[in-house]
């Protein structure tokens, strides 16, 4: 079945077949019936599940793709009967014929069961939890407490839901690990030891423990690198085949749904508004909302050819619109959407979708009534750019951070250790007038420390940065001053703060909720005694605010930040740094915390403001396929050294360091056809203490040889492309052809603590 | 910060062993530099043949050291923020280490009760002279 939001008859639809070892089988392991849930707030009702039913069967993985506020993981939360006190069920869910989830048992309901009612509810839900469903939470990098082993807490699910011995637990422990791709070894070892992946797939064997008969998987690789990313699909499709019965996988990620899922249901606004197989998601979407989802998708691919957003926000649930809740987001508008809600209609067997206009968009027969944004031509890099004077210039520019470098540091210390952190060595970079340079690598590659460093945030260790201070509107000219010396009292440093901003990573928290948009965007003149006439403040305030397209301004200046959606907060975060028309601006993985739909507006915005302001940018990011859409050359950083700097078009195209093939392999397609499985990389980067004396990619190298431990690589140039190894591209390809090439091994190199 | 010429084992465990008597040292001085800032505000008094003096600066002496104790008593030196370091650099943290940050804080534990004695014993020479 299916999406029913309006139908109080639910139709029976057999499922979709998909090339899959074990096709689902006819046995139901859930069924939602018009489930809805709402939440008491001091604002109103807020209607977070909206009236959704499906049936999930044996040997079945759903998707349950959608934005932030889309209610899915609200629903997940209601199957586990999770949901606060505040919240209000209605409708049912049922778990091998066992209701999970009703107005009796769910919310504030369970308040008002009687003791023993109440007392049979906690057996039953003790008995399902774990052993019939399980869930891997979101955010699950901090889902373990820090002052336990991995052991510990893994062997408690055990504990509480099994009578095994003390031995057989331990035993079923390192099985539990060793099937999720870990190392025995991480056992012993305490959360923050762990990588983001390894923690992610501790959490993962946690919960397979005791074979659920359904795994909801909330968000399992937000916040991931790319690699890792791509190693845990890889996992997970592999442990689908062979340990997960079912699963839900709840994604804004379209790239990660595509790959896990057999059926899809596309969620917005608490309802389902397109459920399908996930091949006709994704070669046949009938519903606008999920066409716009896969074309704001920035893949590798779409980066050559333009990415548009969905223009708008969702709606405000505390006051649902009338009609369709995408119609005012909506490219296929009509008088009717904003009337009438659109009933689910099966358009094909086992194809539901909840839009009036289904079929015919499907079909392609449909045009858009409302000119979808204009996307933008593929990023070129203008003419003569590498020819005008530089704007920066780094030498051999170095950050060291020592754990001893504090008089505790000093006190506590291990006798004979390294205590010294290499987060950036050597880097040499040059940065053109207007130009866009993007910094690349997983975490703890040194691109942030990098970033912070150039703006002198952070004191370097060694090295120079080289600074034009250019006059106004001039490209050329103006004093070169290395800026590592500078006093942090003098008066060219204030003013190199001034010419250089940055944006930071988390709009979410770069932004004081007590202050209003006006007063966000007035501090930095403030702080640089540019405020003293208000009239001249509020035109530049507003001048900031309408280059980065929130306009009119005044719809603005009295807000707060919680007012705003996501993308908007990071766009008053960009009119901050905009404000005093800075010449160099550090944009540290600004779309990072953003969702999919909200991100190529803001990469959009970013290359306009190069056009328009003629700014230069530094774009720090772990995802390679946003730095080609936006950048004209890419710095690859690897435990802080730069080890490919080149034409973003080039470098993507013709890559030359097993590192960065490495990175562009990772980054996921948004088509069930993406296969993540054959990386050419090996283990975790690790951390920048215990460094290798000769390439720092060494250890996690295919190609490694003999010499790459502990002879530096020399720098190998293609005209403007280069990058660090020891070995030019044929004897790459002869190293593989000898055999020489070694195979990844899908676990996690995770070395056990000394 | 010379990192080109990386020292032997031995000769770092003597860098070490340097580094850690000198974070004994400053964090010891903190509560010697009280005493003897306390000692030359209240000379200049003494000097000028004020009469309450052998009253009233043991009495601030003896409070000085009170402070000084607790001090020694309840801050951390440091630890808090080496350990957070350590979660930061995704660094082991083994039961050697919590031992060595319990000894090397109640080292400095006996180092600040020593010079809260040494408060009283001044105090102690200030009111019987």
């Amino acid at each position: 079945m299916t999406v029913a939001v309006d139908i109080p008859e639910v139709s029976r639809v057999p499922l979709p077949s998909r090339a899959r070892p074990s096709a689902p089988s006819a046995e139901k392991v859930l069924e939602i019936r018009s489930l809805s849930v709402q939440f008491g707030t001091e604002d109103g009702t807020v209607l977070a599940v909206d009236r959704i039913s499906f049936d999930l069967h044996a040997r079945e993985t759903l998707g349950i793709l959608g934005e932030s506020g889309s209610g899915k993981t609200t629903l997940s939360l209601a199957l586990m009967t999770l949901l606060p006190e505040n919240a209000h069920v209605e409708g049912q869910a049922l778990f091998s014929g066992e209701v999970i989830a009703d107005a009796q048992i769910s919310g504030g309901a369970i308040r008002k069961l009687k003791r023993r009612e109440r007392k049979g509810l906690s057996q039953k839900l003790s008995r399902i939890r774990w052993r019939g469903i399980s869930m891997v939470f979101q955010g699950s990098q901090n889902a373990f407490n820090p002052v336990y082993t991995i052991e510990k807490q893994i062997a408690e699910v055990f504990q509480i839901h099994t009578d095994l011995p003390k031995q057989e637990i331990h035993d079923r422990v390192v099985r539990a690990v060793q099937r999720a791709g870990l190392d025995p070894a991480v056992l012993k070892a305490y959360p923050h030891e762990l990588s983001g992946g390894m923690k992610q797939r501790a959490v993962i064997a946690m919960a397979l423990a005791l074979t659920p008969k359904l795994v909801i998987a909330d968000e399992p690789t937000t916040g991931l690198d790319v690699v890792t990313q791509a190693r845990l699909i890889a996992e997970l499709k592999e442990l689908r085949q062979t340990r997960i019965q079912s699963m839900i996988v709840i994604s804004h990620d379209i790239g990660v749904i595509a790959q896990l899922a057999d059926r899809v249901a596309v969620m917005y606004a608490g309802r389902i508004m397109e459920l399908a197989s996930v091949d006709e998601i994704y070669s046949r979407p009938a519903n606008p909302y999920t066409k716009a989802l896969i074309e704001s998708y920035p893949s590798i691919a779409r980066a050559r050819t333009g990415i548009q957003g969905i223009p708008g926000t969702p709606p405000d649930m505390i006051h649902p619109p009338t009609g369709c809740p995408f119609a005012p987001r909506c490219s296929y508008v009509e008088e009717r959407c904003r009337r009438e809600d659109p009933i689910p209609q099966e358009i094909s067997p086992g194809h539901w979708s909840a839009c009036h206009f289904a079929l015919d968009i499907q079909a392609g027969r449909r045009a858009p009534t409302v000119p979808p944004p204009e996307a933008l031509p593929p990023v070129t890099m203008p003419d003569g750019l590498l020819d005008r004077p530089l704007l920066v210039e780094t030498k051999d520019l170095t950050k060291f951070f020592d754990l001893r470098a504090s008089a505790g540091g000093s006190l506590f210390s291990r006798p004979g250790s390294s205590r010294v952190v290499h987060a950036v060595e050597g880097v040499n970079l040059d940065i053109h007038p207007s130009e866009i340079v993007g910094i690349v690598g997983e975490s703890g590659s040194g691109k942030t420390t990098l970033g912070r460093t150039l703006l002198r945030t952070i004191d370097a260790t060694g090295g120079e940065i080289r600074f034009r201070f250019r006059e106004e509107g001039k490209e050329s000219g103006g004093e070169v001053v290395d800026i590592v010396p500078l006093k942090s009292s003098g008066r060219q440093l204030r003013e190199f703060r001034r010419r250089s901003q940055m944006i930071f990573q988390d709009p979410y928290d770069s932004l004081d909720p007590n202050q209003i948009i006006y007063d966000i965007v007035e501090e930095p003149l403030i702080g640089h005694h540019m405020a003293a006439n208000p009239d001249v403040t509020l035109s530049r305030i507003q001048e900031a605010l309408r280059s980065v397209r929130l306009t009119p301004p005044e719809n603005y200046l009295d807000r707060y930040p919680h007012e705003l959606s996501g993308g908007e907060r990071q766009r008053v975060a960009a009119a901050r740094a905009l404000v005093l028309k800075p010449d160099l601006l550090i944009a540290d993985e600004p779309i990072s915390m953003l969702d999919v739909s909200l991100r190529a507006g803001f990469l959009n915005l970013l290359r306009q403001m190069r056009v328009e302001l003629g700014t230069t940018i530094v774009y720090v990011t772990h995802d390679i396929a946003s730095a080609r859409y936006v950048a004209d050359r890419i710095l690859v950083m690897y435990l802080g050294v730069g080890i490919e700097f080149g034409p973003s078009e080039e470098l993507i195209r013709e890559p030359l360091h097993p590192y960065t093939k490495a990175l562009i392999q990772a980054v996921p397609l948004p088509s069930p056809t993406w296969n993540p499985g054959n990386l050419e990389i090996m283990g975790e980067i690790g951390n920048a203490i215990n460094v290798s004396k000769g390439c720092r990619f060494s250890r996690r190298c295919p190609y490694r040889q003999s010499q790459c431990e502990d002879v530096p690589p020399p720098r190998k140039a293609h005209g403007a492309h280069w990058y660090l190894c020891h070995f030019t591209q044929e004897e790459l390809l002869a190293i593989r052809q000898k055999g020489g090439f070694m195979i990844p091994p899908a676990s996690s190199g995770f070395a056990a603590p000394p | 910060m010379d990192r080109s010429t990386p020292l032997s084992y031995d000769d770092q465990l003597k860098e070490d062993r340097q580094r850690l008597l000198r974070a004994r040292w400053r964090f010891t001085l903190l509560p010697l530099k009280g005493l003897a800032g306390l000692l030359a505000l209240s000379l200049p008094v003494a000097l000028l043949g004020w009469s309450q003096y052998s009253n009233i600066v043991p009495l601030f002496l003896f409070f000085g050291a009170i402070v000084v104790l607790f001090a020694g008593a309840w801050y951390d030196f440091g630890a808090k923020g080496y350990v957070r370091d350590l979660i930061h650099t995704h660094q082991p943290i083994t039961g050697e280490d919590l031992d060595r940050i319990h000894r090397e804080q109640f080292i400095l534990t006996l180092c600040y009760g020593g010079v809260a004695g040494l408060y009283i014993l001044i105090a102690l020479g200030i009111a019987l002279a």
